[in-house]
């Protein structure tokens, strides 16, 4: 077999990964498996997992269309967690024009499927954002149904960071990340807790 | 979000405004934010954030205006009261707490305090530059961040932040004593308490937990085990500065170790009284109607639970017609176990909340069994007659009865569990449960059995049988069942819908059937100006850990849609985006929702049998608060 065979052979689709904004919000650290262009490049969660896509639902609160010639949205999307900033552009197509329709005047759920991705902001600050591939309305349920999703994929992920383990993307996780397993697990706690009460 | 910090944003959104020279409609901003919050889940600090920038917009406040926008108050320099997550502040504030960092990544942290109140902060040791800072000590803090977690506000002192010690000698007025009532979370300023109640600690590490009071209402404490840390007194009354008001499931508690107190010997506070237990006999209540205080229920004990504490004699669910309730039980020598499945008269029993569920503690109560060997019809529970058989493919979550073969047995992973394994019938097979229980015996593997009225769980879109509450006897030793395959079920959010989805046309050649694309051009045929009509999704199902491709055909297809192949048409003919019409109102309908899709694996791509959209089931709930909540431990009295 011919290497870029194996090559074709091999390609998976990367899952999505189900994470809360607060964790993402936390994750700073990218890296590659390769030095190879088209390696896709993983932003490490601090409960020890590589992601390269993330399926999130939330509830819009603001959205900023940004240039005139290559259109750039911008969205806020708040879970029970904390925030997701959300863009879109014209490579983007299908994501930019359902967010286009969205109007973030009344709340509404939307689950996003996308990239997420690290940047230093120019005061310094490192913020992980999310490049879409698509944006949509869903229904309470639904964003119900991710938030159990979401907590379930968490708690796994804090459990396997929390044993005895020679998994490197745990380790470095370890040595990168300043909250613990125990804070994480608190985290979904309270997530749930909301949804209970919402 | 309870109603009163709900208000105290509003206050905050409202004076903003009304500084601005307006007078903002209040019952519309707490409506606002309640809906944001409440209904949909969105952090306080964003729906804040969100109320006040679409009030400045309605009131026609320039954006640059906005005092949320850091504009930095008189000399620059922020009251710690004042601040808010997200904003850049210049502070000048007195160190008045250091505790041991948690990580490496963290060189210093504790607690900074000014006149006006006092925050939690953090210095990473990644901020080159930065001076260690010492306890009782005034800085001059530039650039310091704002931060939130969990709704309690931090400071994050970062590599461009500024900190310089202040030379002049200044004293620090602390803020007058907050009510526990107003209290929210982050870092109490001053309080003045009375320690009302001491608790048994319940892990090595604590050195006194309890409640204090004040005249607003209770609290409970914990002061973890710490050098030259003293417990309090019962029943003195402290002044205490810069506890952490931490918020666990809803309910705020106080962490003293960050903090200093004082015992006041000259202040006697007035606490109020604990609701007490009603003398008469309460009239009986239905459990839809319960309302937090004390009841008197007759309902029948459905589900036991494990207990999660020491502490704990007994907890489980009660119900009746209208509903179910978690119980619970203390240990206390006068009381005893009741028994599942009995009808029980509960007299005057306390009705708690916790978040925002209802429970009964029992132990104030009086119970006794009604004797007339009534029985009540549970709402959501199981049923009292046998139910009719039905076939594995057609179970549901509830109860059913069925016709099985014991086909594997798999081992079991607690030690809880009497056994675990495969049933299955012609239509396909499906997990069952047995649970340790003095009246069970396992199953004979390879028997057929009859199961009546086992219950029918979900768990990650999977469907299993508890065969606890069932009845179940084995058929004929020769009775046999085929065992028929089922088809593998995959369940996961749809993350895309691909081109060529929706409505197709396929080549007419007799033999061909392929997809045209579109200009009716077949991939063998070329142009086909004969063609048939399709209806199919091809998509990703993925459930975190793995991506399927699937291809649903148009049977499954009109059902998930409830678009049936000629509305499609119709569609498409009147939109001038044609099929693309189809294809997007399908992404619209399915995309970023769960589905269970039943099928076969046909290299790398599931043909979809039959599929549906999975639906919330509040026992995955439970189970999860339970995982995640484990390791805190009865937190919950």
């Amino acid at each position: 077999m011919s290497e870029s065979n194996s090559n074709f052979m091999s390609y998976e689709r990367e899952p999505a990964k189900r994470v809360f904004a607060a964790e993402l919000r936390e994750a700073s650290k990218t890296f590659k498996d390769t030095e190879d262009e088209k390696s896709p490049l993983y932003v490490l969660l601090p409960t020890g997992e590589r992601c390269n896509r993330v399926l999130l639902t939330g509830t819009i609160t603001q959205k900023d269309k940004l240039g005139d010639q290559n259109v750039l949205y911008r969205a806020r999307i708040s879970d029970p967690t904390g925030l997701f900033f959300v863009t879109a552009g014209s490579y983007q197509p299908e994501a930019m024009h359902q967010l286009a329709k969205i109007d973030p005047e009344m709340p509404v759920f939307v689950a996003v499927i996308g990239k997420p991705s690290v940047y230093t902001s120019p005061d310094g600050k490192v913020l992980t954002s999310v490049r879409a591939e698509s944006v949509l309305v869903v229904d309470q349920e639904t964003r119900d149904l991710w938030i159990l999703d979401a907590a379930r994929a968490t708690l796994d992920r804090v459990d396997a960071s929390s044993a005895e383990t020679s998994d490197a993307d745990v380790l470095l996780a370890r040595e990168t990340y300043r909250f613990g397993p125990e804070h994480w697990r608190r985290m979904v706690y309270d997530a749930l807790s909301r949804m209970m009460s919402i | 979000m309870d109603p009163e910090q709900i208000q105290q944003i509003t206050d905050r959104i409202s004076q903003k405004l009304e500084s601005k020279g307006v007078s903002p409609d209040r019952q519309s901003i707490t409506e606002k934010l309640a809906s944001y919050i409440n209904e949909y889940g969105v952090v306080a600090y964003e729906a804040e954030r969100k109320v006040l920038s679409d009030q400045l917009k309605l009131y026609e406040i320039p954006a640059d205006e906005q005092p949320a926008a850091a504009a930095a108050p008189e000399g620059g320099v922020f009251a710690l009261a004042d601040i808010q997550p997200n904003d850049w502040v210049t502070i000048e504030v007195k160190v008045v707490s250091l505790q041991a960092p948690n990580s490496p990544s963290i060189a210093q942290t504790g607690v900074l305090a000014d006149s006006s109140g006092a925050v939690r902060f953090v210095v990473f040791s990644k901020a080159d530059g930065i001076p260690q800072m010492e306890l009782e000590h005034w800085y001059r803090i530039e650039s310091a961040v704002v931060d939130s977690f969990r709704d309690v506000p931090s400071l994050k002192i970062h590599s461009g932040s500024k900190v310089t010690p202040i030379a002049d000698d200044r004293s620090l007025m602390p803020a007058p004593p907050a009510p526990l009532a107003t209290l929210t979370p982050g870092v109490a300023a001053s309080v003045q308490v009375k320690f009302v109640e001491e608790w048994e600690s319940r892990s090595e590490r604590m050195l006194q937990s309890g409640l204090v009071a004040d005249a607003s209402g209770k609290m409970k404490f914990v002061l973890w085990k710490d050098e030259g840390r003293e417990k309090l007194t019962l029943g003195s009354v402290y002044n205490i500065f810069y506890a952490s008001v931490d918020s666990f499931g809803g309910r705020l508690s106080l962490a003293l170790n960050s903090g200093v107190w004082m015992e006041n010997e000259d202040a006697e506070i007035s606490v109020p009284v604990v609701t007490s237990a009603p003398k008469e006999e309460l009239p009986v209540t239905n459990i839809r109607d319960l309302a937090v205080g004390y009841a008197t229920v007759r309902v029948k004990f459905v589900e036991e639970w494990e207990s999660r504490s020491e502490r704990m004699l007994q907890t489980g669910l009660v119900g009746d017609e209208t509903g179910r309730t978690k119980f619970v039980l203390w240990k206390d020598a006068s009381k005893e176990k009741l028994v599942p499945g009995l009808v029980y008269l509960i007299k005057n029993a306390k009705v708690d909340e916790y978040n925002g569920r209802l429970s009964l503690a029992l132990n104030s109560a009086e119970y006794s069994v009604v004797e007339d060997g009534v029985d009540i019809a549970v709402q959501g529970v199981a049923p009292t007659a046998p139910l009719p058989v039905t076939s594995v493919r057609d179970l549901a979550v509830g109860y059913a009865s069925l016709r099985v073969k014991f086909v594997e047995e798999w081992e079991s992973r607690s030690e809880r569990m009497l056994q675990t394994g495969l049933v299955g019938d012609e239509t396909g097979r499906v997990k069952f449960v047995l649970w340790k229980d003095d009246t069970k015996e396992k199953l004979e593997p390879g028997r057929v059995y009859h199961v009546t009225n086992a219950k029918v769980d979900e768990y990650n879109g999977r469907l299993s049988l508890t065969l606890n509450p069932a009845t179940y006897e084995a058929d004929e030793p020769e009775a046999d069942i085929a065992v028929g395959t089922a088809t593998d079920e995959f369940s996961g959010a749809v993350v895309q819908i691909s081109g060529g989805s929706g409505l197709v046309k396929r080549c007419s050649v007799e033999g061909c059937n392929r997809v045209l694309s579109r200009q009716n051009f077949c991939p063998v045929h070329e142009i086909q100006p004969n063609f048939h009509y399709d209806l199919r999704i091809k998509g990703v199902l993925d459930d975190g850990k793995k991506a399927y491709n699937v291809l649903i055909g148009r049977e499954v297809t009109e059902a998930l849609t409830g678009v049936t192949m000629e509305q499609a048409i119709d569609l498409a003919s009147d939109s001038p985006l044609g099929l693309e019409e189809v294809q997007a109102q399908f992404v619209e309908k399915l995309c970023g929702r769960y589905l269970r899709c039943f099928g076969n694996d046909f290299e790398g791509r599931i043909l979809v049998k039959s599929a549906e959209f999975i639906h919330l089931d509040p026992s995955v709930t439970a189970e999860l608060m339970n995982r995640a909540g484990s390791v805190f431990g009865g937190e919950e009295q």
